[in-house]
């Protein structure tokens, strides 16, 4: 850490220099806003005879001035102006009329390093501005970009396990595959659930090599660069929002399940045949113990009236307790108060939010609490400063609520009853049997029943976060465009996880009850663990500093050429540390009695014959980060026509190590774009903007599966013929490591019709990602089978389409957004052998399983050949014949299973209509996806005789010969067969496609205005009703399953109504 | 404007030089793991007794068990190589060793990671100043050199060709890697640049290590002079071998009465290695979790060679026990079913009598053969010490006791080898159901052929 300080210091002390002693010269400044809504123009061109200059992001510029020349000022979208008699040394307030025939504003681009005009970029960006993020509601913000801009994809459903989150698709193996964001400048280390979407401006997509490689080593997987609301009117802006959303209980039915009276039948069955003899005498403690469903426990106990009692479990289905008892209407409020302005010298932005959700889960609430303010102040005339604070403080609570995944390994009982007739907890035994838990310790033992209901507020799990940014920053005109900024940037979260489960908890009570020791003699108890509640705890803390020094140089001359450029040096250095503890006998008075118990001593089980230590973890982690980077852009633009881009970075980190840095490249990119709609001869009248553009580049990514050094691990315990400290050598040290690497291609073509009628962007990209870190097998010489080295490749190529168009226009209006990109992956180097058995990828046995030639995750199947006419089993084509050798199946190796595709989606898209009649705004969203697989869920026989549950498919197993015409659902068999099992389960059947279209949100508005002469005691107001998750409006597979709830309870509507106010 | 840009320049120079970079990308990113850079660090990994030494049941070890798989200490019975023994090792038992693959790991693989873990050591304390702690650091690298040595020469055993005194030895042999680097190139160097790598080595350790160290998973400068003792026993060079086995029993030459042993327990020298006072260096065999051939569990003692140990001999009861297949080994000093291959007194005795015996010092030899059979012999029935005419019956006897007194310790195999290449001529014999194999005198079957996965790295 000192050496950051010093590092901070050097860079505080290079600023204080580069300030100080800058000789003073003669010219004129000023500052050019937009004359309607008063913020400031980047990018404005002003010339005088002999010198030309542009503002930078902030507005400003700085010109020599030396005759009565007059000076123009030019920017694309407002007409150019002229002014005369201007006296040395005064400072100009510009104003800047927009040309009326421009109605989109200029989109301006933050790449984090600068911002720039988008008709000055060669690469791919897409901008989603805050009225788009603000037409949804979700707290978190990266929810609110879904659907808005192609190339970026939220995957649902069961593709979610994989990525959550990609921009044009996964490009690496092991490595993180996350998008990099940035907020403000700066590369975000806390939990992007701190930010409030109502503070943000804008947010900007850094997609191909041009657009991202100034993030060097983070750049591969694309950049979402986010910008916070800064003050800019000159009359101060005071704006309030407020909106409710309404959610009712998920559908549980949604969920499959073997009905009550299949199952009560089929547990008799079992029964019948022998399967829970031993359990009806119980010899050894572990069968006194095992639970067993309800309905067993009955037909062992055989009273006189068993079948009425089997009847009324037939008629129960415990989703109707759970969704009655266990979930509950969601309720989501959210208000956010903002002020911002500029006087004088100074501008300002300060805005609070505050969200409190009730989660459909019973127990579970959400609050956030956001405090931004971001400040500006012109010292001088050369230097302006700048801070920013942000203060989050979230809080996740959760009662001990596991919804519909009650019951432990065995599953739920579909018939269980969780509540009484008069909405009383009842209890259910999943961990032990009732026999047990109702006669063991002689009365000695605290109440051993578990009665779920009940449990849920017997658990408080907190889960708080912290976090606080500050950023501070100075910029300093050097001279005639050449500035140089120093920013600095302090963040530190914490998180700490209170899970306490109280006094009288069933956690608690279990704990107590396991290690209880009573005198077989005396019959007196003794507690191993104390009476009273139990808290985990764990504290995690992200500590990072960045600091950032870069000198911006801009100039036009010749009124054709000009060249805009930057340089910089950047320091990064985060620290995660991180704790894990666990009070016992834990009361609200703040109490704990650990320091009174004994955990070295072994204590024997009541529930098992082994003897076991008392639980204590405890967990100390370290994570530290140092990266030093320089970085160079540069853009040159002849006549406004042509263009020409390049970047440079170069990154050094303590994951490679001092030698390994050494050896790597930096990472690049160029491009050149040509707006031929400025060419002289273009005369197409029709279409008013063309413009191409073309980048290559390479961006970086990082994985920590690599080491340059070699690592070793302590093992406790000493050796095996000695005590003195022993270690292991876990990795070997590997020099030759590098940045993964991705080589982008893009290609983009951005064109207007007259009136921008149709608008819009196509782009083509090709990403060869090499250097992929990724397992290798090596020379067992050496010591070591295999390492993680440089060594996979991987290609994938897309397309990105986004069409605007206006149908309408006039007092009625109608305007269509049309987003679709084409992604496809492959991996095209992988050096380890496929693994013996072509199961595991199907079972993904490993978090990663590449396959050369198709995408890191793909879903395999077997070929299904139906089932067997005779005996209702199922039968696979296995080289090229009919097979029901389920062991020879289960051992077959990949050659034997087909592909049948990605698990993330190849095609994606939306289309968004917005009608506008008066004041009166109506829009909605339909999304869709496609060229991809998910596999369905069914009967597994094993799991009906082990497990307490199983799949509604039940019902349609195959009985009598002639089902298999049908049906796929096998027959069971007693006992089960686990590879009969295996193989349906991962039978090509099984596979559906889950291409889909959905309604995804309908948002309907009504604005009033004091522009329209309405009298208000407000500048405006706008009132909303908005409706999300729809629905499916079409779905490609068979069973009717909505691909984003395979089998999971089913997210009900979403409504919520809201007002936004500006004073 | 030329000014301002040399003062940034100034300045940028100034942030670069003020601050020591390299300490600020040398930082252990993952506070749970160790980057090893300090002499503990390293000791502790040259201290993992269960990989380097192959101590406990992870079957690990730097001696490969191959080498007494082919020798003729036991045999197997039928049902056991029908049902408990791999195909791979079956090929192996009757001498027709294929490309080996699940073999490869245990006879290939954990002797290398001995050479691995000392790579690892030597390489982190080139990176030290060893001004400060100037005795640590020599015995540190003095152990890695024994021990990576000792692992080459053990895979030399197996995987090389026999040493030829006779001949230029250019054979092509077994790769020596000398740095932990995964990136360095490798090659396999020939029999001649193995041996001469491996006793330079141990010559370097001998002035690094201690006489003797607390603790026998540690190499001494003892167990150097008894390596080297054998390895110029291997190479015919009986003159080295025999100034070596000097040092080394100059040293301590105790044995260990059998007579104080209780020779009715399942495992006599159940004391184990550390508490018994012929080990000079302990280390093991490596194992198969499960059909390892030359486990006691399997393996089933040659009947000649059980029955010529003589009714006073402690050792026919103490290392044999009966079972209905035929006799069993127990006599490990490792007291467990796993078969100790380090280096004890009684083998350094042992070659010593025999370069004895070879440059003809008769009774030299008989003095050293006749203290071994003092420490065997049942103490309450008159000693029948060996008697010798000439140098070739004192070389006789001192082989005949040679054979009883180190099987099961990894040994036989290189004898053999040895032997045929003077002139010995022992045809090996084995019959598996009723089909005699046969393994001839310096037949090829003496070397094992180097793994699959491994020789498809090698050009």
């Amino acid at each position: 850490m000192s050496i950051f300080k010093n590092y901070c210091i050097c860079l505080i002390l290079l600023v204080a220099f580069l300030s100080s002693g800058m000789a003073q010269q003669e010219q004129l400044n000023g500052v050019v806003r937009d004359s309607i809504s008063g913020s400031l123009l980047t990018g404005v061109t002003i010339r005088t005879d002999s010198y030309t200059t542009v503002t930078n992001e902030d507005g400003q510029f700085s010109i020599h001035y030396l005759s009565a020349h007059p000076l123009i000022i030019n920017a694309v979208g407002y007409q150019s102006k002229e002014i005369k008699d201007v006296a040395p040394g005064q400072h100009l307030d510009i104003l800047l009329v927009p040309e009326i025939s421009v109605l989109e504003e200029v989109e301006v681009i933050h790449s984090g390093y600068q911002q720039l005009p988008r008709e000055r970029a060669t690469g791919s960006f897409n901008v989603i501005k805050s009225d788009l993020l603000n037409r949804s509601v979700s707290p978190d913000l990266l929810s609110r970009l879904e659907n808005l801009s192609p190339g970026l994809l939220f995957n649902r459903g069961d593709a979610a396990s994989t990525d959550r989150f990609l921009i044009r698709g996964r490009s690496t193996i092991t490595a993180e595959a996350q998008p990099l964001i940035v907020v403000d400048n700066f590369p975000y280390d806390g939990d992007l659930n701190n930010l409030n979407p109502n503070t943000i401006e804008q947010v900007t997509i850094l997609k191909d090599a041009a657009a991202a490689s100034i993030w060097g080593a983070r750049a591969s997987n694309g950049v979402v660069v986010i910008t916070t609301k800064k003050g800019s009117t000159l009359r101060p802006q005071v704006s309030f929002g407020a909106n409710l959303s309404l959610q009712g209980r998920p559908d549980l039915f949604n969920v499959s399940m073997v009905s009550s009276a299949d199952r009560v039948d089929w547990e008799r069955k079992l029964y019948e045949s022998g399967y829970y003899d031993a359990a009806k005498e119980p010899t050894t403690l572990l069968r006194r113990v095992s639970p067993l469903p309800e309905a067993v426990e009955l037909m062992i106990a055989n009273p006189d009236d068993l079948e009425i009692l089997l009847d009324t479990l037939r008629h129960h289905d415990v989703r109707n307790d759970l969704q009655q008892y266990f979930y509950q209407q969601a309720v989501n409020q959210q208000y956010n108060l903002s002020i911002s302005g500029r006087q004088q010298r100074l501008t300002y932005a300060i805005s609070g939010g505050y969200d409190q959700n009730v989660a459909t889960l019973v127990g579970q609430e959400f609050s956030r609490f956001n405090l931004r303010t971001n400040t500006a102040y012109q010292v001088s005339e050369r230097l302006q400063a700048e801070a920013s604070i942000a203060f989050t403080k979230s809080s996740d609570n959760q009662g001990n609520n596991p919804g519909i995944g009650l019951g432990g390994s065995t599953g739920l009982s579909p018939y269980a009853r969780l509540v009484d007739g008069f909405g009383d907890p009842l209890p259910y035994y999943q961990d032990y049997r009732k026999g047990f838990v109702d006669t063991a310790g002689n009365g000695e033992f605290l109440d051993w029943r578990y009665r779920p209901l009940e449990e849920i507020r017997l658990r408080r799990a907190e889960n708080q976060l912290i976090d606080y940014v500050i950023q501070t920053g100075v910029s300093y005109r050097i001279a005639m465009g050449l500035s140089g900024q120093f920013k600095y940037q302090y963040q530190y979260q914490l998180q700490s996880i209170d899970d306490l489960h109280r006094e009288g908890s069933y956690y608690a009570r279990n704990q107590v009850n396991i290690f209880t020791q009573v005198d077989p003699v005396t019959g007196a108890a003794e507690y191993p663990v104390p009476m009273g509640g139990i808290m985990n705890l764990s504290r995690e803390s992200v500590d990072g500093h960045q600091g950032r020094l870069q000198l911006n140089y801009a100039k036009e001359w010749a009124q054709k050429h000009r060249i805009n450029s930057l340089v910089g040096y950047e320091i990064r250095s985060l620290l995660t540390e991180g704790n894990q503890f666990m009070y016992y006998g834990y009361t609200d008075a703040y109490t704990a009695v650990n320091g009174s118990m004994d955990f070295l001593s072994y204590y024997p089980r009541n529930t098992s014959t082994s003897s076991t230590r008392l639980n204590n973890p405890q967990q100390r982690r370290r994570l530290t980060d140092h990266f030093l980077s320089w970085y160079a852009n540069v853009s040159y633009t002849y006549d406004g026509r042509y263009l020409a881009t390049a970047s440079v970075r170069k990154d050094e980190a303590n994951l490679f190590g001092v030698a390994a840095n050494q050896k790597g490249t930096p990472l690049w990119s160029a491009g050149i774009a040509w707006h031929v709609d400025k060419e002289p001869f273009y005369n197409v009248d029709w279409l008013s903007l063309l413009r191409l553009r073309l980048t290559y580049g390479v961006n970086g990514n990082i994985s920590r599966r690599g080491s340059a050094y070699t690592i070793a691990q302590f093992r406790s315990g000493g050796g095996q013929s000695h005590s003195f400290p022993t270690a292991d050598v876990i990795s070997p040290p590997n020099e030759s490591l590098r940045w993964e690497r991705t080589k982008v291609w893009n290609a983009g073509v951005d064109f207007s019709l007259r009136n921008q009628r149709l608008s819009g962007t196509i782009e083509w990209y090709r990403k060869a990602a090499t250097d992929l870190l990724a397992e290798v097998p090596t020379d067992p010489t050496r010591g070591v089978t295999s390492v993680f080295s440089n060594a996979a490749n991987m290609v994938g190529e897309g397309l990105d389409v986004q069409l605007n168009s206006i149908n309408f226009r006039g007092a009625f209006g109608w305007q269509t957004a049309f987003i679709y990109s084409y992604n496809t992956t492959k991996v095209t180097k992988y050096l380890m052998p496929l693994a013996d058995r072509g199961i595991g990828y199907a079972e993904k046995s490993a978090t990663v399983m590449p396959v050369i030639g198709n995408p890191v995750y793909g879903i395999y199947s077997y070929e299904w050949a139906g089932l067997d006419p005779q005996n209702g089993s199922p039968r696979i084509i296995l080289n090229g014949e009919i097979s029901d050798d389920y062991n020879a199946l289960v051992n077959a190796p990949l050659d034997a299973f087909s592909y049948n595709g990605p698990v993330q989606p190849v095609h994606f898209g939306a289309i968004r209509n917005t009608f506008t009649w008066k004041a009166w705004e109506l829009s909605c969203n339909i999304s869709f996806k496609a060229g991809y697989y998910f596999r369905s869920h069914s009967m597994i026989n094993g799991g009906l005789i082990a497990g307490w549950t199983g799949h509604g498919d039940y019902q349609y197993r195959w009985q009598q010969a002639g089902d298999e015409v049908k049906t796929h659902v096998p027959a069971v068999i007693y006992p089960a067969n686990v590879n009969r099992d295996r193989v349906y389960q991962y039978s090509s059947v099984l596979v559906q496609r889950a291409d889909h279209v959905r309604l995804e949100d309908i948002n309907l508005s009504y604005r009033l205005s004091q522009a329209d002469g309405t009298r208000l005691p407000f500048q405006s107001i706008r009132v909303f009703l908005y409706l999300s998750n729809m629905g499916l409006i079409w779905a490609a597979n068979t069973k009717n399953i909505d691909p984003y709830f395979n089998n999971q309870p089913m997210d009900a509507k979403h409504i919520s109504i809201g007002l936004n106010i500006d004073f | 404007m030329a000014k301002q840009l040399i003062r940034i320049a100034f300045c940028a120079l100034l942030v670069i030089s003020a601050c020591n970079k390299a300490e600020f990308l040398n930082e252990n990113p993952n506070g749970a793991n160790v980057v090893p850079r300090t002499w503990s660090d390293l000791q502790a990994i040259m201290d993992r007794d269960i990989y380097v030494n192959g101590i406990g049941t992870s079957s690990r070890g730097p001696v490969p068990f191959l080498g007494e798989t082919g020798a003729d200490n036991y045999f197997l019975p039928d049902d056991i190589f029908n049902d408990r023994i791999s195909p791979e090792i079956q090929d192996c038992y009757v001498w027709k060793p294929n490309a080996l693959d699940g073999l490869a790991a245990n006879n290939w693989n954990y002797p290398y990671l001995v050479v691995y873990y000392s790579n690892i050591v030597l390489d982190g304390l080139s990176d030290l100043n060893p001004a400060n702690q100037k005795e640590e650091y020599d015995i540190l690298r003095g152990s890695a050199l024994f021990h990576r040595a000792h692992a080459w020469y053990q895979l030399a055993q197996v995987f090389a060709p026999p040493y030829d005194k006779g001949t230029d030895n250019a054979d092509i042999a077994i790769p020596l890697p000398k740095t932990p680097d995964i990136n360095a190139k490798l090659q396999r160097a020939s029999l001649v640049e193995v041996y001469t790598t491996v006793i330079n080595d141990l010559e370097e350790s001998i002035l690094l290590l201690p006489d003797i160290q607390a603790y026998k998973t540690r190499p001494s400068k003892q167990a150097v002079y008894g390596l080297l003792a054998r390895i110029h026993q291997t190479m015919q060079d009986y003159a080295s071998a025999l100034a070596y086995a000097d040092s080394c029993l100059e040293i301590n030459n105790t044995l260990l009465d059998y007579n104080t042993l209780d020779g009715t327990l399942s495992y006599p020298f159940e004391n184990g290695p550390q508490h018994n006072p012929e080990v000079i260096f302990n280390c093991n065999m490596t194992s198969l979790a499960t059909g390892n051939p030359v486990s006691p569990v399997y393996a089933r003692v040659n009947e000649p060679l059980y029955q010529s140990y003589g009714e006073t001999d402690l050792r026919k009861q103490i290392f044999f026990r009966s079972t209905s297949t035929g006799m069993r080994f127990k006599g490990s000093y490792q007291g467990t079913t796993t078969n100790f291959a380090g280096i004890a007194i009684d083998e350094v005795v042992l070659i010593r009598a025999e370069c004895y015996a070879r440059q003809g010092k008769v009774e030299e030899a008989l003095n050293d053969l006749n203290y071994l059979i003092a420490n065997r012999t049942d103490n309450s029935k008159p000693l029948q010490a060996y008697q010798a005419n000439n140098a070739d019956e004192a070389l006789a006897a001192v082989l005949t006791e040679r054979r009883k007194e180190l099987i099961f310790r990894g040994l036989r195999w290189t004898d053999l080898r040895r032997l045929n290449i003077e002139g010995h001529n022992m045809t090996l014999r084995r019959t598996v159901n009723g089909t005699e194999y046969v393994l001839p005198p310096n037949g090829t079957g003496y070397t094992y052929p180097i793994p699959a996965a491994v020789l498809g790295f090698y050009d």
